[in-house]
Order: C-alpha cells, then sequence, then structure tokens
C-alpha cells in the first residue's frame, strides 16, 4: 500500500549541473559537433576524421571514445584498439577507457591485456560485479582455471543469481573437475534460462562427472537436439557411450565434439581410449598424440599468461 | 517501508583547485602533485572532458593517499600507514609505489603474508626488478618461509647473475635454510669479485646473524687484515662476542668497542653499545659520558633513555635516573612489548623511591606489577637481549628497507600535522567530485560510497552532506541518506528539499514522528495528496493517534472500500500492537483486491512477531506471488525460513534479494550467518566483509566476521574484528551513560 504510492517531488536543482568555471575549449566542441552531425548525415569518414583530429589535437578523451565506437560498427577492429590505448594515454585511470579497452580485448580473444585491464578494473572498483565477471572470463579464456573460479565466485558474491556468471562458473568448476560444485551452480543457471543450450550441455558434463549416466545421457541428448554440433554435449554423449561399452557410437560423437572445438584435447583423449576398444592402435595412438599437443599448447598458452596468481616457490 | 522513486537532483561540484605557483626558491610543496592534478581534473570537467576528470581526480587520490601514507610512516604510525597505501593502490592502475609502500608497511607491522601476497604479484609484474626480488624474499622471510625466500632469491641471481645485492641476500638465505656450502661459495665468489675489506665485513656480519660466530669472526679479522681501520669490523666483533656468550664476554666486546670508536669518533651505534656494555659490566661511571652523549641526541629513544637511567641510578643519581626512565617511556614505541613497558615502570619505580618520592613509586610498582612475568625478566634485559631480539641498527638480520616518505621526512612533526590536514580536504574534494559525477551517471550506490569517503575525511565541506543525502537517498540507503540531510539541515536551515527528503528517508527509517515533525511544518503536505498519505503512516506510527484517525477519517469518507487503505489501517493497529484489529483490516483488503500490496506482508511481519512461522511463512509468499519484487518481503520470509530452521530455502531467498539489492547489509549478514553455520566459512566471509563495508558500525557483523576468519583460521584478522566488537560495545555504552 504504502509502496504503490508515487511521489512527485519535484526538486529543483540547487545549482548548475555543468561546471562553470571556464568555457570549454571550442575548437574541440566545434570538431565534436561536426562529427555529430557527419555521422547524422551518414558520412562517417568525414566523422571519424574529426573525431580523429580533436583527439589528436585536442586531447579529447570523449572523441576518441566516440572515433572508437564508429570504428567498432565499421568492424575496424585493431583501428578501434589504437584508438583506446590513444584514449588510455591522455586517460589512464578512465573506467569508461579502461571497460571499452577489456571488452574489445575480450572480444578479440586477446586474453592478456583483457586480463591485465580487468584486474585493474577489479582493484579500482572491488564491488562491480561486472568487472570480476569479466575477469573470470577472461582468465578462462586463457585456461587459468582456478583464478578463473575466484573471480567468478566473487562476482557471483557482488550480484547473485546472473545466469551468465553462473554458467561461466559452472563451465569452470567442470574444466577443473569439481563436479559436484558444477552440478547446483548449473541446476540454478538452467532455472533462470531453461532454453540455454549451452547450460544444458554444461550440465550434462557435470551429471556425468558425477556418476549419474542417465541424466547425463538425457542432457546431452536435450542439447544435441537443439544444436547437433554442440561440442560439450557431443563429447558427454561420446562418454557415455563409451561406459555403455557401445564403442562406434561413441566414436561418431567424438568425431563431432573434436571438430566442433578444435582446441581441445578432452576429445581427442576419449577418442584415443575408444579407438583403442576399437581395435584400432594406429588411430588411438593418432588422437593421443593430438592430445598431448593440444594440453601442451593450452599449458603454453597459461604460461604466456601473466602469472599474476603464482605462489612462491611453486 | 515506502518506496520512492528517485530522486532526480543536480548536484554541483565543488571547484576551486588553484595550481600551484612554481617558485625556483621554494621547497617542493609535497602537496603539489595532488594540487596539480585537482586543477587538471576540474579543467578538464569545464571541457566536459569527464573521463579526464575522473582519471584526474584519481591521480589526486593516489598523490593524496601517498602523502598522507608518507607522512604516517614518517610518524612511525604505520597501521594509519597501511590504510592510507592501501587507498593509494586502489585509486589508480598503475600503483606500484603504493603497493610497495603497502608491502613494507605490512612488513614493518610483521605481517609477512599480507607483504608476500602483494609482493608475489608485483614481481610476477616486474620480473627482472631484482629489487622487487629482495623485498619479497624478505616478507616471505618474515612470513617464516624461508625455503621459499631462497628459491626467489635463486631466480634473481640467475636473472641477474651479476648483481651483487642478490648475490649477498641469496648467500644470507642459504645461510638461513644451513646450507652452508652454497653460502659459503657465493661469499668467496662475492670476495672474489670484490676483494675489499668492506665485503669481509658485510660477510662477517652476515655469519653473525645466522650465528656463525667462528666464521664471522674469520670474515671480520680478514677485513681487518686488509684494512685496519674499516669500519664496522671492530663493532660486529664486539656484538658477535655477547651475541654467543652473553655478557661473560663484555670485557671483550667493549674493547671492541673502543676501537671502534677509535677509528670513527662518535659513532652513534657504538657509543650506545660502549654504554651499555658499560653498563651491564658494572662500569657505571665509564658508561655515562657515552650514554649522555647518545641521549643528547635528536631522535633518542627508550633503549638511550632506559640505559642512561640505569646509569644514574648506580651512580646515586635517583632524579637523573627518574628523568631518563620518564622520557623511556614517552619514546617508547607505539606497539610496545609488555615486558619491555614492564620493566621501564618498574625501573622508574626503583629510581622514584630512591629519590623519596613514595607515592609515585608505588604507582609506578603497581603498573609493574600487572605484568609479574616481565620483572621476573629483568635480568634478560641486559645487552644480549637487545642485539639477540632487537638487533642493532647496522646488522639486522636482513638489510633494512627503508619506507621514503621523501620531502615530508623533512617536515617537523607539527608541519607534517599540517600537512596532513590540508592533504585530508582536497583527496575529500576529489572523493566528492568523483561521487557527484557517479550521481549524474546514476550510480547512486557508487556515488554514495565516494561521498561518504569525502565526508570521513572533511565533513565540513560546503553541501558534502547534501550531496551525500541526495546520493544516499536515491540508493535507498535511507538511514545514511536520513544522517546526512539532518547535518545538511544544520548548515542549511531553510532548504525545503533537504528537509522533504529527509522527512521520507524518516519514514523508511521508521524515525516516524521526526517524518510526521517534518510533514508536518511542510507547506507543500496541505496540496500534495501523496505527502498528505505519508504524513498519516508518520502519524499512525509515530502513537499520534488521534491526529491520525481524523487524517484517516477524512480520507475514508471518500474511500471506504479502498483496498489500500485497509492496508495502512491494518498497519496502524498493528503498529498500536492490536494484531486482531491489523489482521482484520488486511483481510478486508485482500477479500476487497487479492493482489493488493502490502497486506500479505503485513500479516506475514504479524505471524512472524506471533511465532507463527508456517503462517508468516504462507502469507509472505503469497506476497511475494503478487509481488515478486517485494524486496523487503523476501527479505522477511528468508528470516522466517531461517528462523524456522530452512537454511537451504533462505539462502535460496536471500540470494534473490541480493540479486536486486547488491548492497544490502542486513541480507549480506544474513546470508553471511547462515553460510557460518552451514560449515561454509569461505563464503560467509565474502558477504561477511562486504556487509562489515555496508555497516561498518554493526558489532553483529563483525562479531560474525570474526568468527569466519577464526574458522578459516585467519587468526589475526579475527581478533581485529572481536576488537572492533569491543570498541563499538564501548561506544555504545559511552553513548548511552
Amino acid at each position: 500500500m504504502i509502496g504503490a504510492i508515487l511521489l512527485t517531488l519535484a526538486l529543483q536543482a540547487q545549482a548548475p549541473s555543468a561546471p562553470p568555471a571556464r568555457a570549454a575549449v571550442p575548437d574541440r566542441a566545434a570538431l565534436l559537433a561536426r562529427a555529430g552531425e557527419a555521422v547524422q548525415q551518414g558520412n562517417r569518414a568525414e566523422a571519424k576524421r574529426l573525431l580523429e583530429i580533436a583527439g589528436r589535437d585536442r586531447q579529447s578523451v570523449r572523441a576518441l571514445l566516440q572515433l572508437a565506437h564508429l570504428q567498432l560498427e565499421d568492424r575496424e577492429t585493431a583501428a578501434a584498439m589504437q584508438t583506446l590505448v590513444k584514449a588510455r594515454q591522455l586517460a589512464p585511470n578512465s573506467e569508461d577507457v579502461l571497460s571499452a579497452i577489456a571488452e574489445l580485448s575480450l572480444a578479440g580473444r586477446a586474453a592478456v591485456p583483457a586480463i591485465l585491464t580487468l584486474e585493474s578494473m577489479t582493484r579500482l572498483y572491488p564491488d562491480e560485479a561486472r568487472y570480476s565477471y569479466l575477469l573470470g572470463v577472461a582468465l578462462m579464456g586463457a585456461g587459468d582455471l582456478p583464478a578463473a573460479i575466484d573471480a567468478l565466485r566473487k562476482a557471483n558474491t557482488l550480484q547473485p543469481g546472473q545466469r551468465l556468471t553462473l554458467l561461466a562458473l559452472g563451465l569452470a568448476y567442470n574444466n577443473q573437475k569439481l563436479f559436484t560444485d558444477a552440478y547446483p551452480t548449473l541446476r540454478k543457471a538452467l532455472d533462470l534460462d531453461p532454453d540455454s543450450v549451452e547450460t544444458i550441455a554444461a550440465l550434462s558434463e557435470a551429471e556425468a562427472g558425477t556418476g549419474d549416466l542417465n541424466a547425463a545421457e538425457r542432457d546431452a541428448a536435450r542439447a544435441i537436439a537443439r544444436a547437433p554440433q554442440n561440442a560439450t554435449a557431443n563429447l558427454v554423449l561420446g562418454m557415455v557411450r563409451l561406459a555403455q561399452q557401445r564403442y562406434p557410437e561413441a566414436r561418431d560423437v567424438l568425431l563431432i565434439a573434436a571438430q566442433a572445438d578444435p582446441a581441445s584435447p578432452k576429445p581427442e583423449y576419449q577418442l584415443s581410449l575408444v579407438y583403442a576398444r576399437l581395435g584400432d592402435q594406429a588411430s588411438s595412438d593418432r588422437h593421443r598424440q593430438q592430445y598431448q599437443e593440444k594440453l601442451r599448447a593450452m599449458e603454453a598458452s597459461l604460461a604466456a599468461l601473466h602469472p599474476a596468481t603464482r605462489t612462491p616457490g611453486k | 517501508m515506502l518506496r520512492v522513486r528517485r530522486l532526480a537532483i543536480a548536484l554541483p561540484f565543488l571547484l576551486g583547485a588553484a595550481a600551484p605557483r612554481a617558485s625556483a626558491q621554494q621547497p617542493p610543496d609535497p602537496l603539489a602533485p595532488v594540487t596539480v592534478a585537482m586543477a587538471a581534473a576540474e579543467r578538464a570537467l569545464a571541457d566536459d572532458e569527464r573521463q579526464i576528470a575522473e582519471s584526474r581526480y584519481r591521480d589526486a587520490l593516489y598523490a593524496g593517499w601517498m602523502v598522507v601514507g608518507a607522512t604516517a610512516s614518517a610518524d612511525g604510525r604505520f597501521k594509519d600507514a597501511r590504510d592510507a597505501f592501501s587507498h593509494a593502490s586502489t585509486a589508480i592502475v598503475d600503483s606500484g609505489d603504493a603497493l610497495q609502500s603497502l608491502a613494507m608497511v605490512d612488513l614493518r607491522l610483521d605481517d609477512g603474508e599480507a607483504a608476500v601476497k602483494i609482493l608475489t604479484k608485483l614481481v610476477a609484474a616486474h620480473p627482472r626488478d631484482a629489487a622487487l626480488h629482495r623485498l619479497l624474499a624478505q616478507a616471505l622471510v618474515a612470513a617464516r618461509q624461508p625455503e621459499e625466500a631462497v628459491q626467489i632469491l635463486v631466480e634473481a641471481h640467475g636473472t641477474a647473475p651479476d648483481d651483487m645485492e642478490t648475490a649477498f641476500a641469496l648467500a644470507t638465505g642459504y645461510l638461513r635454510v644451513n646450507k652452508m656450502d652454497a653460502a659459503h661459495a657465493l661469499f668467496e665468489q662475492l670476495a672474489a669479485a670484490r676483494p675489499r675489506a668492506e665485503t669481509y665485513v658485510l660477510i662477517g656480519r652476515a655469519y653473525r646473524d645466522a650465528g656463525r660466530y667462528e666464521e664471522a669472526r674469520v670474515a671480520l679479522r680478514k677485513a681487518l687484515t686488509m684494512n685496519p681501520r674499516v669500519r664496522h669490523a671492530h663493532y660486529y666483533l664486539g656484538t658477535a662476542a655477547v651475541m654467543q656468550e652473553g655478557v661473560v664476554r663484555v670485557e671483550e666486546a667493549i674493547g671492541e668497542f673502543q676501537k671502534e670508536l677509535a677509528i670513527e669518533p662518535g659513532d652513534p651505534a657504538a657509543s650506545l653499545l660502549l654504554g651499555m656494555a658499560f653498563v651491564e659490566a658494572h662500569r657505571d661511571r665509564e658508561a655515562l659520558p657515552f650514554l649522555k652523549e647518545v641521549a643528547a641526541r635528536p631522535g633518542a629513544g627508550t633503549r638511550e633513555y632506559q640505559y642512561l637511567g640505569r646509569c644514574e641510578l648506580a651512580l646515586g643519581n635517583p632524579q637523573g635516573a627518574v628523568d631518563a626512565f620518564r622520557k623511556a617511556l614517552a619514546t617508547a614505541p607505539a606497539v610496545p612489548t609488555e615486558s619491555q613497558l614492564g620493566n621501564l615502570h618498574y625501573q622508574l619505580a626503583q629510581a622514584l623511591r630512591a629519590a623519596g618520592d613514595a607515592d609515585a613509586a608505588t604507582s609506578e610498582f603497581a603498573i609493574a606489577a600487572a605484568s609479574a612475568a616481565d620483572r621476573a625478566d629483568t635480568r634478560r634485559d641486559t645487552l644480549e637481549r637487545y642485539l639477540t631480539e632487537d638487533g642493532d641498527a647496522p646488522g639486522a638480520s636482513m638489510p633494512a628497507f627503508s619506507l621514503d616518505a621523501g620531502a615530508t621526512m623533512r617536515l617537523t612533526p607539527e608541519e607534517r600535522a599540517t600537512l596532513v590536514q590540508r592533504v585530508r580536504t582536497a583527496l575529500a574534494r576529489a572523493y566528492m567530485n568523483l561521487g557527484i559525477m557517479q550521481a549524474q551517471e546514476s550510480q547512486f550506490a557508487r556515488a554514495s560510497d565516494l561521498l561518504r569517503s569525502a565526508a570521513d575525511l572533511d565533513p565540513s565541506l560546503p553541501r558534502l552532506q547534501y550531496s551525500l543525502g541526495v546520493a544516499c537517498f536515491n540508493a535507498q540507503q535511507f538511514g545514511p541518506a536520513a544522517a546526512a540531510l539532518e547535518r545538511a539541515l544544520v548548515d542549511d536551515p531553510g532548504n525545503a528539499d533537504a528537509r522533504r527528503m529527509l522527512a521520507l528517508a524518516s519514514l523508511n527509517t521508521q524515525a516516524f514522528a521526526r517524518a510526521a515533525e517534518l510533514l508536518k511544518a511542510d507547506p507543500e503536505t496541505a496540496r500534495n495528496p501523496t505527502l498528505q498519505y505519508a504524513y498519516g503512516v508518520a502519524l499512525v506510527h509515530s502513537g499520534q493517534a488521534a491526529q491520525a484517525e481524523s487524517l484517516f477519517s477524512s480520507l475514508l469518507s471518500t474511500h471506504a472500500d479502498n483496498p489500500e487503505l485497509n492496508v495502512l489501517l491494518g498497519e496502524a493497529h498493528a503498529e498500536q500492537g492490536d494484531f486482531d484489529g491489523a489482521v482484520a483490516a488486511l483481510q478486508r483488503a485482500i477479500t476487497l483486491k487479492p493482489d493488493v500490496a502490502d497486506a500479505n506482508r503485513t500479516l506475514g511481519v504479524i505471524y512472524m512477531k506471533q511465532g507463527k512461522l508456517a503462517d508468516a511463512a504462507a502469507s509472505l509468499r503469497a506476497e511475494l506471488k503478487s509481488h515478486p519484487d517485494d524486496v523487503v518481503a523476501r527479505y522477511t520470509l528468508a528470516t522466517v525460513l531461517e528462523m524456522n530452521g530452512s537454511q537451504g530455502e533462505a539462502i535460496d531467498e536471500l540470494s534473490r534479494v541480493l540479486q536486486a539489492r547488491p548492497a544490502d547489509a542486513d541480507a549480506r549478514y544474513l546470508m553471511g550467518k547462515i553460510l557460518l553455520e552451514r560449515g561454509s566459512a569461505a563464503d560467509a566471509v565474502e558477504h561477511l566483509e562486504i556487509a562489515a563495508r555496508l555497516a561498518p558500525r554493526d558489532a553483529n557483523v563483525h562479531y560474525q566476521l570474526g568468527q569466519a576468519y577464526q574458522k578459516l583460521g585467519r587468526g589475526a584478522e579475527a581478533k581485529k574484528e572481536f576488537d572492533r566488537v569491543q570498541e563499538l560495545k564501548a561506544e555504545r555504552r559511552g553513548g548511552s551513560e
């Protein structure tokens, strides 16, 4: 009842919201205004030219952010990143600039710059769940799962019940074989987004990991019905078929899984087992070798990562 | 709870930083970096370059907190320094210096683990920085991880084999972990690379610190063979004699210290030790000139005065002893060990008795008696103890690092205090303007945090309290909003907006009498039905039934079958303890409109108060069915479920509360408490730490957090929380007296 009250409290401004101390630099303002007009007229090249001048000659971070935005819309990713780097030189502690760099790095799968930027952001904005989430995702991308779990858990604490955070956390748990932690996490994620194929597939992996092969088979099949090339679901189904000694079926789905996620060593390992059971030792050896190569590649990418979480003496 | 939409209020920035005037004659102003950054931020604001403004304000925060940290370090207030460097480290991206300073302060506070955590990351980010590696090694030693320290130094030595400091630190590390052969080999390499007497002095000192006295003597004598006037060799030989066998070899030590002073007359460390050694050898007359000399130097400390006191007492000058012991107590470190203090009081008492001041002596004896064990330890308060426990200035077990306080070190304590006050005001301005920037972006929770930081530093900044009130109000933090708005009205009693907002904030914090008082005086109430209604609520809940009845009579006469009004009536009955009347009105409201807001929630609260937990849960669930966004109902349901033992369900509900309101301190607290009870101490800590930030004066939060730390074996942090509980309780007792 009380809550239904809508207050119409019209409070007037006590002072001008715009700082009155100094007039804006006309050149900068004029350049930005002209760039805005150029965008409205569809002349993006002219807009970019004007914004670049404002950024370069007038040190306008606002202009550089607008320029990066236009460049991204035009799929000029490398140029956008260069623009943002210039913006960072002018405003190294600006949240807008840092978050733009982090997101662009993540989108371009540049894990190290994303992680470095997001580590700073989680220090500057410790209560912002979004940056912990993005850091977790970046760390997952780099293969540093323990650190990813820490970041994602923090994100989930700061803002519980976010489906993407829960999914990412569930995936990280699965990758660390922490299936009993993964299961309830993914269950919650699925409650929030029942149609998510990725969540169903990840849940099936957690179920397989906890030994519930019936549930794993059911959920993997659900995911494959919606997305036949889903790597995780095909991997899980392959593992279930392997356990059921249905080797040819296991081989077929594991080959799909390997093709869908060519960087992952997991399907290669399972394929080496399946081929061994099928008596094809040459194929088994080949997949074992591929497994080892992919594992090494993953470890190398992890080693290249800024070792921010290393423990002395280890 | 009265829900209000956000208030659109323009908050003005606090401008006015002047750029420092350059002057070739004037010494550099430690505040200059802060002022420059503030001025740049304000220029950027004027140019509508908000990103640059934010960045520069953050630069100002960094520079300001570094100055605060440096002054605190210079004053020996290391806890304050830690706090300041911690703020600095979270102000900007490139905060390596702040983090390094923080680690150094942690080391000074004997918190090696904290230093290790910071330095590990710094070393990872700067893998070729040998000095950082050495500092990390030092932290690892302090954290009782000598093997890991050696490993870090091995890495650093491998990266920079020609770095003599790292090689020396590694050799010292080897000594510490008893890898004598490796240490000898490295020392030989060092001596070969730098075949000088000074090198052997360093090696001798390292052996002495490791308790390898024979090797120490060999190295130190070798140094003296190479250069009979090399400094510190005799000094270390003297200290080695006492460290090995105590005062038994004090005469040998005296001889070495005298030789040291013959090389370097007036050397403070050697003069002090010679004075102390003479006292231990009962050669007090010879000790006196040395102790008087060191006690007269600027920066003389407890130890100098204490030995001077002992010497004066032994020479029959009790008044001189009393003076010296009093100075010893006055200069005792900020966190003295119990034994040192107890012993000082005991010695002062003896001097006072000898001087004939029996009353003062009795008082000092009483203080000393409080630590009787320390008196028993008096005999150990000797030169040997000083050398083995406190370390001597030039020969500490690890090379002493310097916390460079820069220009602030050259200031007097009074000048530093003035400087800090100026910095605090500048910091407050930076926080305030950052807060206003966030408020303008509708980031009210963040805005309120920043404005609160400003208020903590300088609550008297113009319009700060009003800005804080507006931000908190819009972030639905009504308690802090009310407090800030009350303060704002003290400065500006005519601010009608502040009064109205305060009335609504008071309503939401159940300060109904205050809300009624403010709304009664507000001319807008008579014209605005919403405010009139709010006034009615305030009257009902503040025991002003007659006025409320009159108000509601007029409202009911036109709206008898209004379900919302019946809910209000129900709330009025409930407020007066008339639960039957309340239930009747609320049920009538539900009959009139099954999904009427707040009716089932209020019923739930009534049932909870009556202990009918199942009915309470059912009513609250009914409220949530029609109003799933009612966070208060959901939190209340979580409370009922927790009381009912359904912790799992309570956690689910609290998760949803926190999803909607991550900054809900009560929900964080309850979540943490439940998780702790369920054995998930690590998860509990995460929630309770946030709760402690949101409600820093809630003793219950600190208590639960302390419990959680304790379960995780984090004893030091647990103690800090329990201490905070005691402080808060003491404050509350003080407040109630």
